[in-house]
């Protein structure tokens, strides 16, 4: 059977390592904590890493593209607030949808500095993580505004549909979603030309800026859905309601295979990468770990996921220098021994 | 004799030219000098203005360890978070051990972080954006687990030396900043190493096959930006007596910030420490008189954000050629 014309087959693929690295994890938390095991612990990792994961699709679109997205923390913030400030004078539909457009809003303007007058996107989102995060303090005083007499708000977060909690349904329509957007779109092929190159995507008449920038908009407006699903579970508005998001999704797409540089990865990728982090940090609550070994933790998990990346594609000897095969231990037979 | 020259030919140009060969930053910087001594009462006293260099002295080297993480081609985001660690840790040990062994434990202790960060980035080709994003939560969380979320306080008398003492008129801070900077100039322009340094930045495939060992100064690049942040940290933390795991983290981008108003090219692995040095100044007076005119900690964050992202449209404007992409 010829892969190159099954993508669904050829993205299975390229994810299998990082699903290993999954099973890997689960066999050994299970090993340390029965707990981890339960059908409630489970459902839990399972309906935060559906929350989690759409901030991981929005970062994997725009790591495809060959950026990055260090505002998801603020964007979040400022998207819960605003939600909030909304709930309390509009009914649920509209303030949503408010929230949603300013997440994709803020995407935008990211996208535009960007790919419209081509920016470094580590300093300009960066720049926009501090200055929202300052805004979104400003306006509420780092304080939570409360939604508790909001009717029916809960639903999003922690409700369910039959045995299947809402987050998840979210989640998985998302993924179809995005999945035939960058498979069977034009938009999807462009992205991942224009994370390879950006100069042949240009010379060779595809349009950069446009899907650059779309793929911000689609990162904000997933950041959006997220936030409105913290939002949810925890009935409020809060500026700090996700401080790390950014770091967490990159550290999951990276986990999963999600090139940081460009032009490798899917959506599948993301999703397990997603997965895991959440099993990770599970595992770490289980084990009573703090929330600051946490932290160190994800970074640790960016760090050593690219690093195996690069083993991967360039080989130890292309990296380190040092030729292995001159090295006794791993010669194949005993060169002593040869006759 | 050709000082002189060069003195007499300025007078003979047109002050139009003049204006045209001096750096736009110096102007930047005097025209914010006077614009703030106009309109912020109380800025041109001599306290102010020992108050703006110690305030510098602390910009100054992040934005020296700045410097180095462009001049290697990449970008340092953790220097905030490592100040921070440094700080933790450095009054953390300086409670229990004294102010010398505190200082050099902190100095120690990230100088294996840098190292082992610089390993990464130099032989596993990690890009340093991308290791830096990663040694940021991780130093954050270190911070924090250290101090326990908590300022560590009761650190010896002799703590506040580098921070908070003058000779004179004139704050120690700032005489230990400018010495490590020209030091950091020294080492750059002066020595073989520096000139290496400059050379695997540049351009990588040159230096290489022109004999560098290209890894090794990448990896001393990076682990000299880290350390370097750590000196700005343990100067923060002798500033306000303490280390808190809270504080700090703008200086990422405040020393970005002023490595580029200062007239550095990002990701071109060109840059001057002299030209960094106009930038922290003129990062530093930006907040100070904001200070003198009462804006509060977020509108200041706010601020700092959409200036950097200002700065960095108005400096790819100048350059920017039409046509293709990048």
């Amino acid at each position: 059977m010829n892969i190159k014309k099954w993508p669904l087959l050829h993205e299975l693929k390229a994810a299998s390592g990082s699903f290993g690295l999954l099973i890997g994890l689960c066999i050994l938390l299970s090993v340390l904590d029965p707990r981890f095991l339960k059908p409630d612990n489970l459902l839990n990792v399972l309906r935060i890493a559906s929350i989690t994961v759409l901030a991981v699709y929005g970062q994997a679109l725009v790591l495809i593209s060959g950026k990055i997205d260090l505002s998801m923390g603020s964007t979040a913030g400022i998207v819960s607030i605003a939600l909030a400030l909304c709930m309390l004078r509009f009914p649920i539909f509209p303030s949503i949808l408010i929230a949603l457009l300013l997440g994709a809003f803020i995407g935008f303007v990211n996208g535009l500095l960007i790919f419209r007058y081509r920016l470094p996107a580590f300093i300009i989102t960066f720049g926009m993580l501090t200055a929202l995060d300052g805004a979104g303090n400003l306006i509420t005083n780092n304080a939570p505004i409360e939604l508790i007499s909001v009717k029916g708000f809960g639903v999003f977060g922690g409700g369910f549909l039959g045995p299947i909690p809402i987050p998840l349904i979210i989640a998985v329509v998302s993924f179809l979603v995005l999945r035939f957007l960058t498979v069977h779109t034009v938009f999807g092929r462009t992205l991942y030309a224009v994370g390879s190159n950006e100069t042949a995507a240009f010379l060779s008449g595809r349009n950069v800026r446009r899907t650059g920038i779309l793929a911000y908009v689609l990162a904000g407006l997933l950041v959006g859905v997220t936030s409105v699903v913290m939002s949810s579970r925890i009935y409020s508005g809060l500026s700090s309601i996700a401080p790390n998001l950014a770091f967490d999704a990159i550290a999951a797409a990276a986990l999963g295979g999600v090139g940081l540089l460009g032009g490798k990865g899917n959506l599948i990728q993301a999703t397990v990468g997603a997965v895991t982090i959440s099993v990770l940090l599970n595992g770490l609550n289980l084990l009573n770990v703090t929330t600051y070994v946490q932290m160190i933790t994800g970074g640790l998990v960016i760090v050593f996921a690219v690093l195996l990346n690069n083993l991967q594609e360039y080989g130890l000897k292309a990296l380190t220098g040092v030729d292995l095969k001159k090295i006794r231990f791993f010669r194949k037979g005993n060169p002593g021994c040869e006759e | 004799m050709r000082m002189m020259s060069g003195i007499l030919n300025t007078l003979r140009e047109r002050p139009k030219d003049v204006l045209r060969r001096v750096n736009p930053s110096v102007l930047l910087l005097v025209g914010l000098w006077i614009f703030l001594g106009i309109f912020a009462t109380r800025f041109f006293t001599l306290g102010n203005h020992m108050n703006l260099l110690r305030q510098a002295s602390i910009l100054i080297l992040a934005a020296c360890a700045q410097t180095l993480a462009v001049l290697g081609g990449g970008l340092n985001i953790a220097v905030g978070a490592v100040a921070t660690l440094a700080s933790v840790i450095a009054a953390t040990a300086a409670v229990q051990f004294g102010t010398l062994a505190g200082f050099g434990v902190a100095l120690f202790s990230i100088l294996l972080l840098g190292a082992s960060t610089g390993f990464v980035i130099a032989w596993f080709r990690v890009d340093p954006i991308i290791a830096t994003i990663g040694l940021l939560p991780i130093a954050r969380g270190l911070a924090f687990l250290i101090s326990n979320g908590q300022p560590v306080t009761g650190t010896p008398s002799t703590y506040r030396f580098l921070g908070n003492f003058f000779i004179g008129p004139v704050p120690v801070s700032i005489l230990f900043a400018i010495l490590a900077a020209v030091l950091l100039s020294l080492f750059l322009n002066r020595t073989i190493w520096g000139r290496k340094l400059y050379a695997c930045g540049l351009d990588e495939e040159a230096a290489r096959v022109s004999g560098i060992q290209v890894r090794l100064y990448r990896m001393m690049t990076y682990t000299l930006s880290i350390v370097l942040a750590a000196v700005a940290g343990i100067l923060l933390s002798s500033r306000i007596n303490s280390g808190q795991a809270t504080l700090g983290y703008e200086m990422s981008l405040e020393s970005i910030a002023a490595v580029v108003i200062g007239g550095n090219k990002l990701f071109s692995g060109e840059g001057k420490v002299s030209k960094t040095i106009l930038g922290a100044f003129i990062i530093t007076m930006l907040s100070n008189g904001m200070d003198m005119v009462h804006v509060s900690a977020y509108v200041r964050q706010i601020l700092l954000g959409s200036i950097v992202i200002l700065l960095v449209l108005l400096a790819s404007r100048k350059k920017r050629s039409a046509g293709c992409a990048n």
